[in-house]
């Protein structure tokens, strides 16, 4: 398989350093699957899923214990529905969904654990979709999903934009650096 | 070991020596690709994306020095600058293996549009509306000019960083005042449906 412009940094091992090694053998060894509405499905929909754990995390029956976060129920049920138009879009069908949040010390650590599974979702389907449209979805649903996490960190105490490049869970980063 | 019989493997095994001693400037000969009118516009998504990176990793470092920022927010300003300072070297990697010329390194702020009136920041206050204003055009940036690229890796990657731009909103935002919803209320679109080509 020749080297394409779709695969740019693993192939060039851009970053190089630690974990960038990594990653770029773990790329070259896997081959690259060509965007089409049928992958397009397959990526949504398991993004559909991770999302709709997110929300439900955030409908759970006392609020309050959310704290100041609980209004982030609006913008993850927004996500499940537009995931639920762009799979349709695809010519596909959403999967049906019956997704439990993380099992957690606390409601909002069981958010936050399950935004990481969707940024994860969201990251593995980046770049891999086959319209411009549908990129720039996951791409926005990401920063959204990144920023609630970052509250929820707040909240539980934890450092709130730990890593240069965020991937959701046990995701490495494509390309990991060192600063010059 | 026997001779790689493709460009691909030859790259792999460029890569296995990475992790181990050898650095980037050595490697990047080997590993540039060679350039064409097609890579233009990779060049014109990454060229502004690093000179926005730099300028950012400047501003804070600016921040962090500034008289009167102390304690856990300069802290802050010095991680999120190295953080900064990451999304610009594999950018910069990127574009080199493309066989591009680099943006020239960023020290000093007057070389900088993005950091105009940097030098007449005052107060805490000023330097956190300053860094969320470069902050919100980084999330602008990634999240409407890597859509249209075919490079699967510059999109994957545009998405990482900007996570992490989004998280630095939130963190600048709770600095100013703001509650932890108003903070991470991050909207940049209306959504696929009207902006599929």
């Amino acid at each position: 398989m020749p080297i394409t412009r779709r695969r740019l940094l693993a192939a060039s091992g851009a970053g190089l350093a630690g974990t960038g090694a990594a990653a770029a053998l773990s790329a070259c060894g896997t081959e690259i699957e060509d965007p089409s509405a049928e992958r397009d499905v397959e990526l949504l929909n398991v993004a559909l899923a991770a999302q709709s754990a997110v929300a439900s995390a955030f409908e759970i029956e006392d609020a309050r214990l959310l704290g100041p976060v609980q209004g982030f129920a609006e913008e993850a049920t927004r996500q499940v529905q537009e995931l639920g138009r762009a799979i349709e879009g695809a010519g596909g069908t959403a999967a049906e969904t019956d997704e439990s949040p993380p099992e957690a010390e606390s409601p909002t650590e069981a958010a936050a654990l399950a935004l990481e599974d969707a940024i994860a979702a969201y990251h593995a389907a980046a770049g891999a979709l086959s319209t411009a449209g549908l990129n720039r979805m996951v791409l926005e649903f990401i920063a959204a999903d990144a920023a609630q996490l970052a509250a929820l960190r707040g909240e539980l105490g934890e450092d709130q934009a730990p890593e240069p490049f965020v991937t959701g869970l046990d995701e490495p980063p494509l390309v990991a650096t060192e600063p010059a | 070991m026997s001779e790689p019989t493709t460009r691909r493997e030859a790259l792999r095994l460029a890569g296995l020596g990475v992790g181990a001693a050898a650095t980037p400037a050595l490697l990047l000969p080997a590993l540039a690709r060679a350039q064409s009118s097609d890579d233009d516009d990779l060049n014109d998504f990454l060229e502004p994306a690093i000179e926005l990176e730099q300028a950012t990793a400047v501003a804070y470092e600016t921040a962090a020095e500034a008289k009167g920022i102390d304690g856990e927010l300069k802290r802050t300003f010095e991680r999120f600058q190295e953080q900064e300072q990451a999304h610009a070297t594999a950018l910069r990697s990127a574009l080199d293996s493309l066989g591009f010329d680099l943006p020239d390194e960023l020290s000093d702020p007057a070389e900088s549009d993005h950091l105009d009136g940097i030098d007449n920041l005052k107060s805490e206050n000023d330097y956190l509306a300053f860094l969320v204003d470069l902050e919100q055009e980084q999330v602008r940036y990634y999240a409407s000019d890597a859509p249209p690229l075919d490079s699967e890796d510059l999109i994957r990657t545009s998405a990482e960083i900007l996570g992490c731009q989004a998280q630095h909103v939130v963190v600048l935002r709770e600095a100013q005042g703001a509650a932890p919803a108003v903070a991470a209320a991050i909207r940049l679109g209306e959504g696929a449906q009207e902006s599929q080509p």
